[in-house]
């Protein structure tokens, strides 16, 4: 029995959790380009918010929903009362890295103590699979990644790229000050990208954290995902660059545990990241010798 | 010579008196404070095990000291957190020696922190006592280490023969790696081998993976008969789960560390079948006295119904008043504790009879257990 044919589904799903979180994080990112590790905290609470909501809710699904509206509302809440006064006061990006990260250990702690250190599953029983051609298995959250990816990429794209919404956004994040002169609603714009940001990135840790066990450090990864396929996209092209390295990610990720196994496909993403990072720190100082 | 006689016989009824006057101020007295450190895994990957020990050991403390089973002595345990880290634990250890003096410290419930602990606790001439450490290297860790735990070198093996005894051919194993699973797959691939059997793929994972899917189509693609898992339990349940959406049907294998409730949730049907060793005497169901009120006490404590890292920190407690009630110096030392269980008679502990070789390790037999009807039963 070949593996090939079930790796590219793996591949696949993977790459519709990543994709989800890589949107949502170039929407923070657009905000306020820096390595924002506040957008964690909706991938960290997402599967415990459903937790706590499924006594009250009649199934697993409307918790699911409400979750994730609950998500772009703290994002916005998190805009008006967090981000926005920071990013007032501190400009130093190295600060900001050190103050959201901060952020992010104090929720998972928080988290730790209120649900404890175990792991836990948020879908009780198994939420069954589909059998496709060449012997190849998919569980129903696998189906539901791929299937979402396919919808929200095209019309991310289409959003950020063709309509008015999206070129306003992207003039908020290419100059801010320009954009306000010109009459763009700047603080709207990044609360809205807030919002919509905290959404998607909940709803990729919703897909990720049915099928594995969730503890209070998750989602430490899946972000670092997003912003490795941020990082990795020029200006130019953010969109369909970052959703491209974020498939590269997952590919990467299956063919260094088909060749060196898991142990070692954990490190790509990193690796990825702190190679890209020497070369833009490279490029920046051959640029700066040539002026 | 009158004089003299009436000298002699007033000092002795003095001294009758003086020895009178001690023994009753002894039996009166106060009973003497002794300190016990505890490191457990409160935090981090094994934070679950330690957990569950640290509530056995404040059982056993209440119990101990309510019916003064420890003699004269009033046992106060400091418990410090290692995190599983062997860098935590050493410093969580450091704590203990140098704040509370402790000559004796119990922990930890991870092989890779007990290893690490050992040479300090060794030049510190302190006494560790593992509840459940079961690397093999612990048998050579130093005169002062002591574990109640069987070597993984039992486990291991014992589950490799069962493997071959079951008819399995081919298996692959998925182990985590650290000291325990690293140890504990190289000796079932051992002892499998050695029947004939033939292991068709080896992989390891870390201790914080969630997603085993790559591996395990890769260990599908090989077509085992058998996937033993060498892990814990919530790393067990996520593999099992995800390899039953991959549609594998293949016989799961596990470690004693699958036996806990939050298994059999977390893994859902995908438990259903899997085979595991137990390397403890302790049966929750048991009509021993000693046992039944253990599990009473504890179930009316805390609600649930206690394990093998209950039972095992329970009897390591209790071990430890026992060794404390019988050492006769007022303030014994790690030597005194080293010498008591060199040359003690067996501890009839509720996870069987303790007794240790000259390495300090103990033997005990091992049983087979099963996921039957979502709980775990004895495997016929």
């Amino acid at each position: 029995m070949s593996a090939t044919p079930q790796l590219v589904l793996n591949v696949l799903a993977t790459f519709g959790v990543y994709s989800l979180a890589t949107l949502g994080f170039l929407l923070i990112f657009s905000v306020k380009p820096f390595f924002n590790f506040s957008a964690g905290v909706p991938v960290l609470l997402a599967p415990y918010l459903v937790l706590a909501l499924q006594p009250f809710v009649p199934g697993p699904a409307v918790a699911i929903g409400l979750t994730v509206l609950l998500l772009a509302l703290l994002g916005w809440a998190f805009w008006e009362a967090g981000a926005e006064p920071l990013f007032r006061r501190i400009h130093s990006d190295t600060i900001l890295l050190i103050v959201t990260l901060s952020l992010y250990t104090v929720v998972s702690s928080l988290i730790a103590l209120l649900f404890g250190q175990q792991a836990i599953s948020i879908s009780a029983e198994d939420l069954g699979y589909v059998r496709l051609p060449l012997a190849v298995q998919a569980s129903s959250a696998q189906v539901a990644s791929i299937s979402v990816a396919i919808i929200v990429v095209p019309a991310f794209w289409s959003f950020w790229s063709r309509s008015l919404a999206g070129l306003s956004l992207r003039a908020a994040a290419d100059d801010p000050f320009l954009a306000d002169v010109v009459g763009v609603p700047v603080r709207k714009q990044a609360a809205i990208a807030y919002a919509a940001g905290f959404m998607l990135l909940g709803a990729a840790s919703l897909m990720q954290a049915t099928d594995v066990n969730v503890r209070p450090d998750f989602g430490f990864a899946l972000v670092v995902v997003a912003m490795v396929a941020v990082a990795a996209a020029p200006a130019t092209a953010r969109v369909e660059a970052a959703v491209l390295a974020s498939f590269v990610i997952a590919a990467g990720e299956a063919i260094i545990s088909l060749l060196l196994g898991d142990l070692w496909s954990r490190c790509f993403a990193l690796g990825l990241l702190v190679t890209l990072l020497i070369a833009r720190s490279a490029r920046r100082g051959r640029v700066r010798r040539l002026v | 010579m009158k004089t003299r006689w009436w000298i002699i016989g007033a000092l002795a009824v003095a001294a009758i008196a003086v020895l009178i006057f001690y023994l009753a101020q002894g039996k009166n007295s106060k009973p003497r404070h002794l300190d016990i450190g505890v490191i457990f895994p409160l935090s981090g990957d094994a934070a679950a095990y330690g957990e569950k020990g640290q509530k056995a050991i404040q059982l056993a403390l209440e119990m101990s000291n309510k019916g003064r089973a420890c003699g004269d002595r009033d046992l106060a345990v400091h418990i410090e957190d290692s995190a599983a880290s062997p860098v935590t634990g050493v410093g969580a250890f450091q704590k203990l020696a140098a704040g509370n003096h402790t000559p004796i410290v119990i922990g930890d419930i991870v092989s890779a922190v007990t290893l690490a602990v050992a040479p300090v606790a060794e030049r510190q001439k302190i006494v560790l006592l593992s509840p459940t450490s079961s690397a093999p290297e612990i048998t050579s860790a130093g005169e002062y280490i002591y574990r109640i735990w069987p070597s993984d070198l039992a486990e291991g093996a014992a589950m490799g023969r069962l493997a071959s005894d079951r008819g399995f051919k081919r298996v692959a194993i998925l182990y985590m790696n650290n000291d325990y699973g690293n140890a504990i797959s190289g000796i079932f691939g051992k002892a499998f081998s050695e029947r004939g059997g033939q292991v068709v793929w080896e992989g390891g994972y870390s201790a914080d993976t969630t997603d085993f899917r790559n591996s395990l189509t890769r260990i599908r693609g090989v077509a085992p008969d058998a996937l033993y898992i060498a892990g814990y339990f919530a790393d067990t349940a996520a593999a099992i789960r995800q390899a039953r959406q991959l549609g594998m049907q293949q016989q799961f294998l596990g470690t004693t560390a699958i036996e806990d409730p939050k298994f059999l949730s977390l893994a859902g049907s995908a438990a259903e079948g899997m085979i595991y060793p137990l390397a403890t005497g302790f049966d929750a169901a048991s009509r021993r006295q000693d046992v039944h009120l253990f599990v009473t006490q504890f179930r009316q404590r805390y609600g649930t119904t206690p394990g093998w890292v209950e039972a095992s920190s329970y009897d390591a407690f209790n071990l430890v008043c026992r060794a404390s009630a019988q050492i006769s110096a007022a303030s014994p030392s790690g030597d005194d504790y080293r010498h008591y269980f060199d040359q003690m008679p067996a501890f009839e502990g509720v996870g069987g009879a303790i007794k240790f070789d000259k390495n300090g390790d103990v033997l005990k037999p091992i049983v087979f257990r099963h996921v039957i009807n979502g709980r775990f039963d004895y495997l016929k």
